[in-house]
């Protein structure tokens, strides 16, 4: 039962007793100035306070001691009415014991009173319960109140996770943007390398602290730290005219497409620079990592160039690649105190390897397919790595314009690379395990369009042997002749890989020039290096050439083993009377035994006698042998008659 | 050839340095050697040094004084490679003059260059100093004597180098002499005085530097000058080309001024003078009317 139903309910119990008392007593007769039972008892609510007030006065000047009774006895009832707005129980006890104690007649109506006190007392007693209970009242409404506020952070709660849920794909979006931001600054701080450059400040390792705020959502800022490793490529020959050096070229575009900034410097013979000249470049560019372009007759330029690059900045990392590194014994390090890295797999994966290394300033760690020099001297070698099989995987240096077409008159590509034959004393089979991988034909096409855009009308093939898939290469040729790709080419490939169909689209599509590979006019010598093809077969593929007035070039070399020399004299007589003039690259050369090649493994088993075992380890034996066939003056002997018989004193462009 | 901005705005290379020698004391020689030291550093890493002499035996000590700064710049930078030519006259009047002069001097003048000969052998390659006696002829000038003296140097990697004047334009009869020689230098008056020589030598430089462009229709006009400086070590006037030094308008004097100032100077005379066509116009003028080529 509820509190204010249970004061009711007395309020209601102790009426009914006073109407009982009242009837019972029926004192309310008994004196002239006080009314009667009744007349309490049907009195209305603003009428109680008055009649009160009344008798309080009426008590004041009252002497009798029965009216007295009487008053105290009406004012407990009026106290106690249960229609008094404000019922004081206390104040009606202390009335009704008043009259208890004026009353001397019967015991039956004192015990009716007596009950009525206890009524009143208990009433009392009750009013604190109520009270108590309207306490705990406002208590449980106020729990009530606060469990429904927790209702309220309940359902706040779960519109919070909504709006964090919303939020999170927000952030998520913004992730997304904020990449594709980076990659703006990225270019940014590219263009911002550029400008470094023109006022020459630049650094190796160059730091850019970018710190931008997305004004779209996020409020505050973000802060990012970007690192350019500047990458410096250097090809280095005082013997020919600078060429395109196509496989820097590959090199820088590979790197370049990973975030390196790398520049190519080639300096042939007709390379104005000054050592001057070549401070200030380094200075200026301060590169973290240079790559040099190695081969047995430059190694002596290499070192130069790798010790003046060290004393401008002994930080500076320098690596060697190309031919003559590949196979390069790990030994030489001895010898090229400026040389931090030998590169021995692919130029393009390697230097990548080595330039994240420097990147993440751990210059030795994790690296791949290089040997290489620690910070406390040690050599030690990584594991190899492979080549891309897909050709098209690596950017090509045309059409990111890493070259520059207002200098170039003549554009060298490679459509292909590494050789499936056996020759002896060939490096490429070995370089490549004995593998070819191709560029598709779009891209090939692509990359020509491109140059000949560009006003370059001239292309030098460099693949070992072009026309490896026949079909493929009359392909190319069709393309260019269907896109109207005017353009003079020089090509090189096997004499028995040509017949009069490609010949005659050679012809069609601008070859001026093809170049096989005879090697030695004298068939028995012919037949033990591993060429697998005939003297005759050459002289056939020239004719075809001829044929079609395609220009000859043929490559050859004396002091072959077991040649003689009435064997190498069959070769230039072979020129003779195949009408091949002897020029450019038809020029003959010596046998060069380089690293790598089947016979700088195993040249005693070819009679080959070096010359000088003292040589540095850096260097291959090269053309310093003779033969138990031929002794140095008939080489040399031979060599004379070559350049005797030359049309340009025997000058070569390919070696 | 390649999209290198970095290659702009560098420094010009001097492709060539003449120096006439002459008489001069012993602290002008030490100044002169040290200032083309420090002229090395601008060089192209393949030059050509010519040093100029009245006769062989006043200009040899001369010459190996300076080439011993020569062979330090050379050791130290491994990617240069020098070409020395020595212009001079030699009396060749009697076989014993060839020995004598052999032995004596040319023999002498190659020893000193051993070290870069080692080094050449080693590697299999063109040495990185070679030494061209350029023997400057006159009408007494016994071709069987001079192919002979070629020899001598062409056995001991001495490359001949002939220079020939209106006057001695007769020995071109001689093919034995002409095949023995690495070059013919073909003056174009019957002078054979310094100006002559340099003025000589520098044309037919043009010429050859201009020779595959016209062969290939290219402009022949608008390449700039090889970069050249012309010293005149007697009085230390120093010229920036044929014409200054035909015109006499020196760039400043080698004896008050170091390396760096006079590169300087250079640098800035090569810039205001970029589209300069006098040398070539010279030299087209030369061997146009004035030279009548042997036939």
């Amino acid at each position: 039962m509820k509190p204010n139903y249970l004061l009711k309910a007395s309020k209601l119990i102790v009426l009914f007793l006073l109407c009982m008392v009242i009837f019972i007593t029926g004192c309310v007769q008994r004196t002239k100035n006080i009314k009667d039972s009744t007349y309490y008892l049907t009195l209305q609510t603003k009428e109680i306070k008055t009649e009160i007030s009344h008798l309080e006065n009426a008590l004041k000047s009252e002497n009798d001691s029965l009216s007295k009774q009487t008053s105290f006895y009406y004012l407990a009832l009026l106290y106690s009415h249960f229609k008094n707005p404000e019922p004081d129980y206390k104040h009606a006890v202390k009335n009704l014991e008043k009259y208890i104690s004026l009353d001397s007649e019967g015991a039956e109506q004192k015990s009716s009173v007596q009950y009525l006190m206890s009524l009143l007392k208990k009433l009392i007693k009750n009013e604190g319960c109520c009270n108590e209970l309207i306490k705990n009242k406002s208590r449980c409404n106020e729990l009530i109140k606060n469990a429904s506020s927790c209702n309220e952070l309940k359902t706040f709660i779960t519109t919070l996770k909504q709006e964090n849920k919303t939020l999170t794909k927000k952030y998520e979006k913004l992730v997304i943007e904020n990449q594709h931001i980076k990659e703006i600054i990225e270019k940014l701080k590219q263009l911002d390398i550029q400008l470094e450059k023109k006022r020459g400040g630049e650094t190796g390792i160059k730091c850019f602290e970018v710190v931008f705020a997305f004004s779209l959502t996020l409020t505050d800022s973000s802060l990012i730290k970007i690192c350019i490793v500047n990458v410096l490529l250097i090809d280095i020959n005082p013997f020919s005219p600078s060429l395109t050096p196509i496989s820097l070229g590959y090199i820088a575009s590979f790197l370049k497409s990973r975030d390196f900034n790398t520049k190519i410097l080639s300096l042939g013979e007709n390379t104005h620079i000054s050592r001057t000249n070549l401070c200030e470049i380094v200075q200026k560019f301060n590169p973290a990592l240079v790559g040099l372009s190695a081969y047995q007759r430059t190694m002596l330029y290499v070192n130069g160039l790798a010790k003046l690059i060290k004393s401008l900045d002994r930080d500076i990392k320098i690596a060697i690649g190309g031919p003559q590194a590949t196979f390069m014994p790990s030994s030489a390090f001895f010898e090229l105190p400026d040389i931090d890295y030998i590169s021995r797999s692919s130029g393009e994966e390697t230097l990548l390897h080595v330039a994240q290394a420097i990147k993440n300033e751990a210059p030795f760690s994790n690296l791949l397919g290089v040997s290489y020099k620690d910070a406390s001297g040690e050599v030690l070698d990584a594991p190899g790595l492979d080549a891309a099989a897909d050709l098209d995987l690596y950017p090509s240096p045309y059409l990111d314009d890493t070259f520059d077409y207002s200098r170039m008159s003549e554009a060298i590509m490679l459509t292909s690379r590494g050789c499936p034959h056996d020759c002896i004393y060939c490096y490429t089979p070995n370089a490549f395990k004995h593998k070819v991988s191709f560029h598709s034909i779009d891209r090939v096409v692509e990359e020509i369009k491109w140059i000949r855009k560009n006003g370059v009308k001239r292309l030098w093939f460099a693949d070992p042997n072009i026309s490896l898939k026949p079909a493929r290469l009359m392909k190319i040729f069709d393309r260019m002749l269907s896109e109207g790709l005017n353009m003079q080419m020089w090509l090189q490939t096997r004499a028995d890989l040509v017949n009069p169909e490609v010949m005659k689209i050679m012809k069609r599509a601008g070859v001026s020039t093809i170049a096989f590979g005879l090697e030695s006019g004298s068939e028995r010598v012919l037949a033990k290096l591993g060429k697998h093809i005939s003297v005759e077969r050459v002289a056939e593929a020239v004719k075809l050439a001829q044929n079609e007035n395609i220009e000859v070039e043929l490559f050859t070399i004396f002091g072959l083993p077991y040649e003689t020399f009435e064997d190498a004299v069959k070769t230039l007589e072979f020129m003779k009377a195949n009408k091949v003039k002897i020029i450019g690259n038809t020029n003959s050369q010596q046998m060069q035994i380089y690293f790598g090649t089947y016979m700088a493994r195993h040249y005693d088993e070819y009679n080959i006698k070096p010359l000088d075992n003292n040589r540095p380890a850096y260097l291959s034996i090269g053309n310093n042998y003779e033969t138990d066939c031929m002794n140095y003056k008939e080489i040399q002997k031979i060599q004379a008659m070559w350049k005797a018989n030359s049309l340009d004193r025997g000058k070569r462009i390919v070696s | 050839m390649m999209n290198n901005d970095f290659q702009t705005n560098l420094k010009p290379v001097l492709q060539k340095i003449f120096v006439v020698l002459g008489k001069h004391d012993r602290e002008q020689l030490e100044k002169l050697s040290l200032t083309l030291s420090n002229l090395f550093s601008y060089m192209n890493f393949t030059s050509h040094l010519y040093f100029m002499a009245e006769n062989l035996s006043e200009g040899m000590p001369n010459l190996e004084y300076i080439q011993k700064n020569i062979m330090v710049f050379l050791k130290e930078n491994l990617f240069a490679r020098f070409y020395v030519n020595f212009i001079h006259r030699v009396p060749l009047e009697t076989v014993k003059d060839i020995d004598y002069n052999f032995n004596y001097y040319y023999q002498a003048w190659k020893r000193s260059i051993r070290a870069f000969d080692i080094e050449s052998n080693e590697h299999r390659e063109a040495p990185r100093l070679v030494l061209l006696p350029v023997v400057v002829t006159d009408r007494r000038t016994d071709s069987k004597l001079l192919a002979g003296l070629f020899d001598r140097f062409n056995s001991s990697f001495l490359l001949p180098v002939l220079y020939l004047n209106t006057n001695t334009f007769f020995l071109t009869e001689d093919e034995n002499l002409l095949m023995k020689a690495h070059k013919v230098y073909y003056g174009h008056s019957n002078s054979a005085d310094a100006v002559e020589i340099v003025s000589t030598i520098c044309s037919q430089d043009i010429l050859e530097k201009a020779s595959p462009d016209v062969a290939s229709r290219a402009v022949l006009m608008n390449a700039p000058c090889p970069a050249a400086l012309i010293i005149s070590a007697q009085d230390g006037m120093v010229y920036s080309c044929m014409n200054a030094f035909l015109k006499k308008e020196s760039l400043t004097n080698i004896y008050g001024e170091h390396a760096n100032t006079l590169m300087a100077q250079y640098d800035q005379y090569h810039k205001s003078n970029s589209d300069c066509l006098e040398c070539r116009k010279q030299m087209i003028e030369w061997f146009s009317s004035s030279l009548s080529l042997p036939r």
